[in-house]
């Protein structure tokens, strides 16, 4: 079994786990996604984007469970991401974000995301 | 509540949360809440990019009569003229458009594949579903965001 070439974030306030099971990679978000994040955080779905292909996964999933807040400028680091992803060659593969329902602005701002690529991103509210 | 303050990041993510959990004790609705809070750490991450001295005023209201509730947030910073510039026509373009959520995803195919988010305001527009204004006076300009919660 392959292993990825993916590091967990640990930052203060900001956390990501990524994980390759079943053929599919899942990130755990958790924290808080503000400016301090952006960087990091586009930089770490390029490398997202790169085993995704090295492992041929059908799937990356995002667990945004414990994610407390994201800013525009960390939702625009998945659209740019997202927009890669969508115009990939054959497909590449779906996106899937797992969401707290009690977190509100998740399912607005996932809508949005759904909205720009519908045939690559699926959003699922999941009770903690 | 009004607040005047120098926004760090760390202080915007406070005072949203601060915000959110303020109004969730004072609103019957919690997405309303939520709303209103992604509308403020927008505006303040905005006054942290468009503020010539860093100093930025958050004023939150709510309004109740005749038995329903309108929240009003309003935020105002100094800006050089370009930034002034920029503000009214992002501004402008979000109050005059027919279908929000179209042009939100056209922002976001055109942010995809060029530098800077320039999101903010329209996910107020579009995810807090708040109605924007603004007003200039001299090198101030003041953005109003307001919405019906109840």
């Amino acid at each position: 079994m392959q292993n990825l070439d993916l590091e967990p974030l640990v930052y203060t306030g900001f956390q990501l786990t990524p994980q390759l099971a079943n053929g599919q990679i899942t990130v755990t978000f958790s924290g808080n996604g503000d400016m301090s994040a952006v960087e990091t955080l586009g930089r770490f779905l390029k490398r997202v984007h790169s085993e995704a292909a090295k492992h041929k996964v059908l799937e990356v999933a995002f667990d945004f469970r414990d994610l407390y807040f994201m800013n525009s400028s960390c939702f625009k680091a998945f659209v740019t991401w997202i927009d890669v992803v969508s115009r990939a060659e054959g497909g590449a593969y779906h996106i899937r974000f797992l969401t707290n329902p009690r977190l509100h602005w998740q399912r607005r701002s996932l809508e949005a995301l759904r909205c720009l690529a519908p045939n690559v991103v699926r959003v699922e509210a999941l009770v903690l | 509540m009004l607040l005047t303050f120098r926004p760090n990041v760390e202080l915007i993510s406070s005072t949203r949360r601060y915000v959110n959990e303020l109004l969730d004790s004072v609103l019957t609705n919690p997405d309303a809440a939520s709303r209103v809070a992604l509308t403020i750490h927008e505006l303040l991450e905005n006054t942290l990019k468009y503020s010539m001295d860093g100093e930025a005023r958050l004023d939150v209201t709510v309004q109740r009569a005749d038995g329903s509730a309108r929240v009003e947030v309003r935020a105002s910073n100094r800006a050089t003229p370009s930034q002034l510039a920029e503000l009214q026509q992002r501004i402008d373009a979000l109050r005059e458009v027919a279908d929000p959520m179209g042009l939100y995803v056209s922002m976001m195919v055109d942010s995809a594949r060029r530098d800077g988010s320039g999101l903010g305001l329209v996910r107020i527009r579009v995810e807090g579903e708040m109605d924007l204004a603004y007003a200039i006076d001299g090198d101030q300009i003041t953005i109003t965001c307001s919405t019906p919660v109840e």
